[in-house]
């Protein structure tokens, strides 16, 4: 009886999860006040009604004791991982009021101000970014991993149109996963796609995972192929090799319209132009002439050949490709790659053969090209010194099929859509694809045609990374040398967000703390007092789960949604419970600063532009608001005036009808995307010289039209003996992208499943007389620790599996304090281990074990 | 694949035009002078040539070494006109972060005109209005 009436009393109340990026929809029980359960919102497209064990378990982030509930000041002036901040209780007035004048100390040069602004999320980062801005500096970071986003973005965009890739586990048959655990254990809009790939696998599809770690994804497979890390360049071009020169498998039909692959390209590895419009010439197979790509009498672009156009001669691009990737024979690439010549063959033709390629799919009345193949990858490949390359040839093999953006394929996230307003891709030179879509009105990542590489003023020296989205790896390296680099400044302010960019943002930890320490003023929202945090003078209190309100309510929404044809959906995370202690909602605070120093009109338009709130709704110059207002306005706009904040408090979510075009809008794309990258020439020449003017040798090797396996530095430390492992990377699905390891319940998982040990093949254990559970020295170039060993079969024998983003010391974080080791610790962190095409640190590295 | 049918789906037509909302609750700005919150005000003539004031954000102002400048052009002069001149200005400097090899405007520069957000390259050969013009370069989305 006393159950029942519980059970009426309850309260779920709908509102999204933000324990970690994604963004479920979920129900709070709310019981006087108290958060006592939360579960999934079976009615949410989001997730549709499943959680993880970070959501479930985020209640007691909400509880956590230890939690920053009150504006903070250090009175210890000594900055450092070991250092005790001495903290002090302060008023808001005073807080920003200090925040404020280390702001105005550096207005006359506004480049000193840094600003890490992930949250992960919600809106703070695009508020921050808008902040940013208006003040004036370049220098805005996310704070993720010194990986994150490196390659797929720009590569998507490019090549697919939109944020991510996610293969379309609805249609289809065979999926190869490398380095990635997509639908098993990770990647974005998690909890949906995990059913989709449950369901995919009970239809039949076949899942092969490629990995070092025979992990969560290896465990479900239906086949797992250890590789040797850092080598997939090598398995890609194998595979490619495969396809189109011993199996002959390629969609012709979809490489001569939608590709660059019949492009003439001269002796010096550009287009042949046209004289007269400067485009890229194709030869027309069907009267023998060559014309510019988008000659409305092109019939038949050639696929192969030599030709004479307009007096020079020309192969194409498809030529060129399937010329360079014969070299890459299977029993070649064993040698690199571990993985045996006949597995390779084996893979490849079942991939080919899986493609169906002439194949059509009527869905809706819509007739498609149906490719139910596709290959995906995303940590485990771009993570490398030549991170670019590891993934460009992986994304060919989906290209050679045609199976991009149609059904069973590969696809692109978030590319296109009509409601609540329009965005799509678009071509642009060259006729190839070059702008992006994405519902928010931000800047996407863009590496077509790219830019030109001048002198840096930035301190993350983008400016020599034409092709990079972002590179804020740079900056542990650039700060302790700025003079190297043509840079006559330092950056002295930093703010920040709460995520721990100390411990996950950047690799060498003693070069992060120098830089942080370099910092003359700090100032940071924090949810506990973290590794990041023990470096503020100022700490600023953020709303932890179930009290936060944002707009923007995870990236599962706005840029990785679940794929495929469902309905476009759009949630907002309201507060179940009031804020706890003095805690202020960030939106609110930043306008209080931009406000301070004469930037909140500014900041408004950029808040409205990115938001694209509507001109009846914009926020104006000169006046505040709370947040509740300013996502109510944003929400009108969107969805009209039926849809306000009121209406969001009690559906949680809105659902939107997406056509079949906007959920496989590969065959209306108005654009060729590449298989060969003629503007690396140019860029490369370009930064070449911008080198030179400063002084600097960089190998510039990777800026080439056609991948190549280059070895890295832990592959060439293996080759001489110096070490005889390879540490990776990889992630758990309870811990993974959020703010999970100062939860208990979520420590207790690590605890039980033995997550805070480091994995080695039993044959290397029993080699080195090391027995499960032994405690051992770990050491890379840069860092010793004691961890402990978990021995296993499921991982390559020359390689130690380090899970997690652990090693926490922050007495703050006394759950986690002490456990595990943080793998970005051992990372050599220095120019020759960055990716000179996408700024990704190496996260492969030459380890030795030992008692 | 179509998801079943929600009971807070929405049709088209509902997505029509939204009213003016009552705004509520609000503070007034603690800067009430800020830069920002001044109206455009129409810029005198002088003799064919009008007062244009660019504000620079995002990454510009580390290159043109302030957060605006007062310039004074013809009158007729058009966005694309007030880029040129910028970039000459400016330099190389300037130009390699506004301007793809192409000559493209890049997609993160945003160009507004007393408040406005011109639209590229459609409106390009828009005239600079009352003068308030403001160029921002932003970050792009996605990782790091």
């Amino acid at each position: 009886m006393q159950i029942a009436t519980q059970a009426q009393e309850a309260k779920w109340i709908p509102t999204a999860c933000s324990m970690c990026y994604v963004g479920c929809g979920i129900l709070a029980d709310v019981r006087d006040g108290v958060v006592v359960n939360v579960k999934g919102n079976p009615d949410s497209p989001q997730n549709r009604g499943a959680m993880c064990a970070k959501g479930k378990a985020g209640v007691m982030n909400l509880y956590n004791p230890n939690r920053v509930t009150a504006p903070l000041k250090r009175t210890n002036p000594k900055k450092g991982l070991n250092e005790d901040p001495k903290w002090q209780e302060i008023s808001w007035d005073e807080a920003i009021d200090t925040i404020v004048a280390a702001l105005e100390r550096i207005s006359d040069n506004p480049k000193k101000l840094w600003i890490q602004g992930w949250e992960s999320v919600g809106d703070t980062v695009y508020w921050l970014k808008a902040f940013a801005a208006a003040f004036g500096t370049p220098h805005f970071t996310n704070n993720g991993s010194p990986t994150c986003g490196k390659v797929i973005h720009p590569v998507e965009y490019f090549s697919g149109g939109g944020f991510h890739q996610q293969p379309d586990l609805h249609y289809a048959k065979y999926c190869v996963l490398v380095g990635t655990q997509m639908g098993i254990a990770t990647r974005g809009s998690y909890n949906h796609i995990a059913r989709d790939m449950a369901e995919a696998r009970a239809r039949g599809m076949k899942l092969v995972v490629i990995d070092p770690v025979g992990g969560y994804a290896a465990s479900k497979a239906n086949e797992w192929i250890p590789i040797r890390p850092g080598t997939d360049t090598a398995l890609a071009l194998s595979m490619l090799h495969v396809l189109l020169n011993e199996a002959k498998i390629y969609d012709e039909a979809f490489l001569k319209d939608k590709t660059n692959a019949p492009y003439l390209v001269g002796a010096d590895g550009r287009y042949l132009r046209d004289e007269k419009t400067k485009e890229p010439l194709v030869f027309d197979a069907a009267d023998g002439t060559a014309k510019i790509h988008k000659d409305p009498s092109l019939r038949n672009p050639a696929l192969t050949g030599t030709y004479q156009a307009q007096g020079n001669q020309g192969r194409t691009a498809f030529d060129l490709l399937r010329e360079h990737v014969a070299k890459y024979t299977p029993e070649q690439t064993e040698k690199i790659t571990t993985v045996p010549a006949a597995t390779v063959r084996r893979i490849t033709k079942e991939f080919g053969k899986a493609a169906c390629i002439g194949q059509t799919i009527t869905i809706e009345g819509i007739v498609l090209p149906y490719r139910p193949v596709c290959v995906d990858w995303a940590k485990g490949t771009q993570g490398h010194k030549h991170g670019f390359h590891q993934c460009w040839p992986l994304k060919l093999l989906n290209m050679m099929v045609g199976a991009v953006n149609v059904p069973g394929g590969i696809l692109s996230t978030s590319a296109r859509g009509e409601l609540p307003h329009h965005w799509a891709p678009h071509g642009g030179t060259d006729g190839m694809l070059e702008d992006g879509g994405h519902v928010f009105a931000v800047p996407h990542a863009k590496a077509f045609p790219g830019r030109t590489p001048t002198k840096p003023i930035r301190m993350d020296l983008t400016e020599l990374f034409p092709l990079a989205t972002h590179s804020n790896t740079l900056l542990p390296i650039t700060f302790d040398d700025p003079k190297a680099y043509g840079l006559s400044y330092q950056i002295e302010v930093m703010m920040h967000t709460p995520t721990n960019g100390m411990l996950s943002s950047y690799g060498d930890l003693e070069k992060v703390e120098r830089l942080f320490q370099s910092m003359k003023f700090v100032a940071g929202f924090a949810l506990e007092i973290n590794e990041t945090t023990l470096f503020d003078d100022i700490v600023l209190p953020f709303p932890a789960f179930l009290e936060r309100c944002d707009f923007n309510a995870g990236s599962g929404e706005h840029s990785i949604p679940p794929c495929g044809h469902h309905d476009f959906h759009w949630q907002v995370r309201l507060p179940v419970v009031p804020l706890a202690g003095k805690i202020r909602y960030p939106q609110e605070v930043i306008q209080e600063i931009a406000d301070r120093v004469g930037l909140l009109g500014d900041t408004y338009r950029l808040v409205n532009y990115t938001f694209r709130i509507k001109d009846e709704y914009a926020l104006q110059p000169g006046e505040h608001y709370p947040v509740t207002e300013v996502v109510d306005r944003t929400v009108r706009s969107w969805f009209g005036k039926d849809h306000d904040l009121n209406w969001f408090r009690e559906h949680g979510f809105i659902t939107l009808p997406r056509t079949v075009e906007e959920a496989y809008h590969g065959p209306s794309l108005d654009a060729r995307v590449p298989i060969y990258l003629e503007h690396f020439l140019d860029r490369g020449v370009e930064l070449k010289k911008v080198l030179d003017q400063l002084g600097l040798e960089w190998d510039l090797s990777d800026y080439k039209p056609l991948s190549e396996f280059m070895p890295c530095s832990s592959f060439t430390a293996l080759e001489k003996g110096d070490y005889d492992l390879i540490a990776v990377h990889f992630k758990f699905p309870f811990t993974y992208g959020g703010f999970a390891n100062e939860n208990p319940w979520l420590n207790e998982l690590c605890e039980r499943t033995d997550a805070y040990n480091v994995l080695i093949n039993e044959s290397v254990g029993k080699a080195k007389g090391i027995r499960d559970g032994d405690t051992v020295w770990l050491e890379s170039p840069v860092s010793k620790a004691r961890v402990k060993v978990k021995l296993t079969q499921c991982i390559h024998p020359e390689v130690v599996g380090i899970g997690g983003h652990f090693g926490h010391s922050s007495p703050g974080m006394p759950v986690a304090r002490g456990k595990g080791i943080n793998f970005n610790s051992l990372l050599p962190t220095d120019i020759e281990h960055i990716d000179k095409i996408s700024s990704a640190l190496d996260h492969c590295v030459e380890v030795k074990i030992y008692k | 694949m179509t998801a079943a049918a929600s009971p807070y789906s929405v049709k088209r037509k509902e997505l029509a035009a939204v009213p003016r909302m009552k705004q509520t609750r609000r503070r007034t700005s603690k800067k009430a002078n800020e830069a920002a919150a001044i109206p455009p005000q129409a810029a005198p003539a002088k003799g064919g040539r009008i007062d244009v004031r660019v504000k620079f954000m995002g990454d510009l102002p580390a290159v043109v070494g302030a957060r605006s400048i007062a310039l004074s052009l013809p009158a007729e002069h058009t966005v694309s006109d007030l880029l040129a001149h910028l970039s000459a200005t400016y330099g190389e400097a300037f130009t390699s972060r506004v301007f793809s090899s192409s000559g493209r405007l890049h997609h993160y520069i945003l160009v507004f005109v007393d408040g406005a957000k011109v639209q590229v390259p459609a409106e390009l050969g828009k005239t600079l209005g009352k003068g308030e013009v403001d160029v921002i370069m932003l970050p792009m989305f996605g990782g790091g």
